[in-house]
């Protein structure tokens, strides 16, 4: 963690704006898509590859430089939130560490694409429209049921859609 | 979710980009909690905290012209004044503070540094709807005085200060202010240390659920009651409790629940608290520090301090954090004389998890703060958890038993 405080230290001087969360519409539009409803936290459009945790997500335990989560036991540990399509139950841990963790890794373009939820928090919703990454709960049961790691998906958080396949 | 002409207002940019964003935030949080419409505030804590993440968004706030409705208190970084020269610190360190003393302050927030503004400077009515954020501070005001705060992060807090509303929902309402698990304490509570190890070891038992306890006597300190709410809202995300007979929305059991019948039952006894209490501290030996304050300490907390110290002389390092207005209260009425003189220090405006703690890097402390070790194991401390006068005897041995 020492050496983890010492990057975040290094880079605190360069800290500017990083749009996150480019719409790539065309891609996941096709014969065979299927689309769930959604309702939209935070707004914005974006599609990318599925990537689904167990466990309730602390940003803060996440490398910067890769996206990868370094929690211990964790049901992602070893592998990377950057671009994902990421759906988890929900956030965890003070607002402090869980809003500078998705900080630096939007400062280096390792956050995800978009949040797929179950449990809203306060912290994770004001992160989320800070940061300008899309964010939907309350999704149809039929798409938990569908989707596996690495599907492609568009979370369309405008009209309150996720559209799977095609 | 219904807004006024002047919320739209807010949210269309009428009031410039700032102010437009930190309706956006709002509005979204009343979209994820179903809230039907915004209510004013009239009061709120930022827990600022000197992190790049945090000094982003106070800029770009400032940047877009926001400035605060409601002046809010914020919680502690640095004092510069202690430890501009401190060899802990890096340029950066010291620009982060900097900025962020800039951007607070022209945001037009009150810069009272203090994690405690529950017990001095920002204390709400019963009834008075607040935004609040701060582990140890959302249980205080909802509980002990009975305001009306949802668990706010740091920067929702810093939106509702900006736009001086905050979406109406969880406990802002009645309903969501009952109990629900009913938690019999069954250990007698020997001193403030032990609300500590009653607060970590609760969540473990209770979840996320609104504790309503019994058992615990009629006349607890105020110190006792920021112990509890600090840890309850540390080990787990509890930031409402109830105390029979104590706190002002529990006179009775049946009044804490609401008329509803409990839930779920959970029973703390000393074991429990032993358990706990031996799962969160190192064993004992020797130990390099102790640090206080986390919450910031009371004068009567460091008055307790100086009593075991006058005249002696420590062999650790000894921290005392607390607000600027302590502090100025202990240099009058001779306390801080005291522990300078046996070799401690007092320190305002700091928290215990900031860059000047580096020289602690690979030390063995000693608090009596569960939330203390939980936070500053991320800058490498580890510590032995002891009551206060334990851990002060501690200090001037060097070694704790």
């Amino acid at each position: 963690m020492a050496n983890h405080d010492a990057a975040r230290n290094r880079d605190a001087a360069n800290i500017g704006t990083v749009t996150v969360g480019a719409a790539d519409v065309s891609a996941a539009v096709g014969a065979a898509a299927v689309s769930f409803t959604c309702h939209p936290i935070s707004r914005g459009v974006a599609s990318g590859e599925a990537l689904i945790s167990r466990d309730d997500i602390c940003f803060y335990l996440t490398d910067p430089e890769t996206g990868v989560v370094i929690e211990k036991g964790h049901s992602l540990e070893g592998k990377s939130v950057a671009g994902k399509i990421l759906i988890f139950p929900g956030g965890k841990g003070s607002s402090v560490v869980q809003a500078d963790g998705l900080y630096q890794l939007m400062l280096r373009g390792n956050a995800p694409k978009a949040m797929i939820i179950k449990n809203p928090d306060t912290v994770l919703v004001a992160t989320a429209i800070i940061m300008e990454i899309p964010l939907v709960d309350r999704v149809d049961e039929g798409f938990y049921a569908a989707v596996k790691d690495g599907d492609r998906v568009r979370v369309d958080a405008e009209e309150g859609r996720l559209i799977m396949g095609g | 979710m219904h807004l006024t002409p002047e919320e739209k207002k807010m949210l269309d940019g009428e009031y410039g980009e700032g102010v437009a964003l930190a309706m956006r935030v709002q509005v979204a949080l009343g979209e994820a909690f179903d809230a039907e419409r915004m209510v004013p505030i009239t009061r709120a804590h930022v827990a600022l905290s000197n992190q790049e993440a945090d000094l982003w968004f106070v800029e770009r706030l400032v940047r877009g012209g926001a400035r605060c409705r409601i002046p809010p208190t914020v919680n502690p970084g640095f004092s510069l004044s202690c430890f501009r020269n401190a060899p802990d610190l890096t340029r950066d360190d010291i620009s982060i503070m900097e900025r962020t003393h800039a951007a607070y302050k022209a945001i037009g927030a009150t810069l009272t540094y203090s994690c405690t503004p529950y017990l001095a400077d920002n204390i709400p009515l019963p009834g008075e709807v607040v935004a609040f954020s701060e582990s140890s501070a959302t249980p205080y005001v909802n509980s002990v005085w009975g305001a009306r705060s949802n668990r706010e992060s740091a920067q929702s807090a810093l939106c509702a200060a900006v736009t001086g509303r905050v979406p109406e929902y969880g406990f802002l309402l009645p309903e969501k202010r009952k109990g629900q698990v009913l938690v019999e304490v069954e250990a007698e509570m020997k001193d403030d240390f032990d609300y500590q190890l009653l607060g970590y070891a609760a969540p473990k038992k209770i979840g996320a659920l609104v504790p309503v306890f019994t058992g615990l006597p009629k006349n607890p300190t105020p110190e006792a009651l920021m112990n509890l709410g600090a840890q309850l809202n540390t080990a787990g995300a509890v930031s409402i409790y109830h105390i029979v007979g104590v706190t002002p929305e529990a006179p009775t059991l049946e009044a804490a629940f609401g008329g509803d019948t409990p839930a779920s039952r959970a029973v703390i006894t000393r074991k429990d608290l032993d358990d706990i209490h031996k799962s969160i501290s190192l064993p004992g030996g020797k130990i390099d520090f102790a640090m206080f304050g986390c919450p910031h300490f009371t004068l009567r907390q460091v008055r307790d301090i100086a009593r075991i110290l006058e005249g002696r002389t420590l062999k650790a390092e000894l921290w005392v954090l607390t607000s600027f207005t302590t502090k100025e209260l202990a240099r009058r009425t001779g306390l801080l004389d005291i522990i300078e003189k046996a070799g401690g220090h007092i320190v305002e405006d700091t928290c215990i998890d900031q860059p000047c703690w580096r020289h602690l890097e690979g030390k063995v402390g000693v608090t009596d703060s569960p939330k203390c070790a939980y936070y500053a194991r991320r800058r490498g401390m580890e510590f032995v958890l002891r009551p206060l006068s334990e851990c002060v005897e501690a200090a001037v041995k060097g070694e704790v038993s």
